[in-house]
């Protein structure tokens, strides 16, 4: 269908639908509509999306998204509560946990959850550095908050085992995160009871 | 809860709009009009998928870009607006009562079919797994979270069948990941039999007495549940608590001679429902004629245990099954129908099949339009 258009805006719409939630017609629609803008606009996406690109890189200790060299903020952060970390699959995850206040200690990003199907075991979730962050930082808490799918379940099941061996209390988000849901989208009331419900696990 | 109207779009080769009957609504016509069409819609928009294999974007008619399924669900006397829509690409949202991206539970609170196909008839002499689908269907269609569980459960044992065929052919995954899943499998496990073996309990009292009353030969049915994890036949275990510690070791038993195909050999996804009549096996001793009369009534034993017992009140869907019936059972079939209040949508080719008195409107169905008197 966009066969008229110039090549350059083509390939603009290839990439905006790559996007989850944009199908051929909303990029279509937002490419036109960028194009429209006109040279200002374009130039000043193209040169956020240029400086994400060079700058964003997973912090060292927690695998959350950063700006900083070596830590992030939060694993930087003196005032943060050592010996406690909340284990989550995604960055949005810890927004979600941070704008809600419910936690003071460190994370831990998986970015992945298991799935031998999809080739994806424990190397990919980078469980070695999780492993010496338990060992050097005497940690006395790990909450899991993975989603409650099948994958989430199962890495928990398996975080939570590999963990005992190591000598760490590990708890779980209580059961007000509906099964199959994920921590990211919980309201704010749901997120806090299943965060302060947390359970020996 | 029962269908008022329809506003068919583009759903195959139906554009129609339909004003049903609480009662019997019978569509009539040639083969390939699309009536089965009609009930597929009601399928999917209570279900969200189709009896017919296929991927969901096939539902929206040739050069089309989506399918739309607009129901008016009639429960004391409030009309509420159901509407799902299915995209080319295999998308579908929903929406309840005017609220956007409904879930299928959202659904369920107003709608919930029964469906009945001529591969049903097949259900006694058939493979176990139909067997199977018969028995979690009934489960899953009063009970939302048994058909996740299920799906979960599906889930886990492809990624155990990985495991195996890593540890059988080349390398081994830790121990820590194989028993990770293992647990998971076996929590699953421990529920689906769980809630089988007591969806059974309730259910088979029911069958029995319809099959007493409803076949010729007045035999006495037994249902069990075979099953491949030994304990629940030889020990009656039933409770999910019971069942997880056992079945779990089980797993770990079996690994080494599950591994070289990868596949699990014990569980919920290898069992069967055994039937006997009068004592013997109805799979190879009962006639033709009464594996069929069987295999309504389990279908409508089902429809009785859910209204009774659950409280949820099904739309009957019978596409195709009436001609298969002799007169009698299709009386039978009717007056129980009328009897206990429950819509139907059927499908026939010749509406001298029909033998009804009582609430009914036909429907002629003619190159995807539906017309009524
Ligand atoms: N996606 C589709 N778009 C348009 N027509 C379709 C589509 N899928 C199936 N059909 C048509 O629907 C008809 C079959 O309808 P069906 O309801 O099964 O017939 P019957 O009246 O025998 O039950 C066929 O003519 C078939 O070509
Ligand atoms: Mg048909
Ligand atoms: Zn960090």
């Amino acid at each position: 269908m966009a066969e008229t258009l110039p090549r350059t805006i083509q390939r603009l719409i290839k990439v905006l639908s790559k996007l989850p939630g944009v199908g051929n017609r909303t990029a279509m629609r937002y490419a036109l509509h960028l194009v429209r803008a006109g040279g200002e606009t374009l130039l000043e996406v193209a040169s956020a999306v240029t400086d994400v690109a060079q700058s964003v890189r997973l912090c060292d200790r927690c695998f959350a998204l950063t700006e900083n060299p070596g830590a992030c903020d939060i694993c930087a952060d003196p005032r943060r509560a050592d010996g406690r970390i909340c284990i989550v699959e995604g960055f949005g995850d810890v927004i979600a946990l941070e704008s809600a206040g419910l936690f003071n200690g460190r994370y831990f990003v998986l970015h992945k959850l298991l799935s031998p199907l999809k080739g994806i075991g424990p190397e990919e979730l980078h469980i070695d550095r999780l492993m010496a962050r338990v060992k050097a930082e005497q940690i006395v808490e790990v909450v899991l908050a993975t989603p409650s799918t099948t994958d989430g379940e199962t890495t928990a099941t398996y975080l939570s085992r590999i963990l005992a061996k190591a000598g760490a209390r590990v708890t779980r988000l209580a059961s007000g995160v509906p099964v199959g849901g994920s921590i990211e989208y919980l309201d704010h009331m749901t997120l806090t009871r299943a965060f302060q419900d947390r359970k020996d696990f | 809860m029962k269908l008022f109207t329809a506003h068919l779009v583009d759903f195959r080769n139906l554009s129609a709009r339909l004003e049903f009957s609480p009662g019997v609504n019978i569509f009539v016509g040639r083969n390939g009009q699309g009536k089965s069409n009609v009930l597929e819609a009601m399928h999917v928009a209570a279900l969200g998928a189709s009896f017919r294999p296929g991927r969901l974007g096939d539902l929206v008619r040739f050069e089309r870009p989506a399918a739309r399924v607009e129901l008016g669900i009639e429960e004391a006397g409030i009309v509420t607006p159901v509407v799902v829509t299915v995209s080319l690409a295999g998308q579908r949202q929903m929406s309840v009562g005017g609220r956007e991206n409904a879930s299928l539970e959202d659904v369920a609170q107003h709608l919930r079919v029964v469906f009945f196909g001529p591969e049903d008839l097949h259900l006694v002499k058939g493979s176990p797994s139909g067997r199977r689908a018969f028995l979690d269907q009934a489960i899953a269609g009063h009970h939302p979270p048994y058909g996740d569980r299920l799906r979960g459960y599906g889930k886990l044992l492809r990624e155990r069948g990985q495991l195996l065929k890593e540890l059988a052919y080349g390398s081994p995954p830790p121990t820590e990941i194989l028993e990770s899943y293992e647990e998971q499998l076996a929590r699953h496990a421990a529920q689906i039999l769980s809630q089988r073996v007591k969806f059974l309990r309730e259910y088979s009292p029911l069958a029995r007495q319809l099959v007493l009353d409803h076949t010729d030969s007045r035999l006495e049915l037994e249902i069990t549940y075979q099953s491949s994890f030994l304990p629940i036949v030889e020990e009656g275990l039933v409770e999910a608590a019971d069942i997880y510690p056992r079945f779990r070791r089980q797993l770990a038993e079996t690994r080494a001679a599950d591994a070289p195909a990868g596949r699990t050999s014990i569980g919920p996804q290898v069992d069967d429902l055994e039937l006997k009549l009068g004592g013997r096996l109805a799979r190879f001793f009962a006639s033709q004629g009464e594996q069929r009369q069987l295999a309504v009534s389990l279908k409508i034993a089902q429809l009785a245990l859910w209204k009774e017992r659950f409280g949820v009140h099904p739309v009957l869907l019978l596409d195709d099954v009436l001609s298969e019936l002799d007169p009698v059972r299709a009386r039978l079939l009717f007056s129980r129908v009328s009897q206990w209040d429950v819509q139907t949508l059927l499908t026939t080719t010749s509406r001298e099949d029909v033998v009804l008195e009582g609430d009914c409107r036909f429907f002629d169905v003619e190159g995807g339009e539906v017309k009524w008197e």
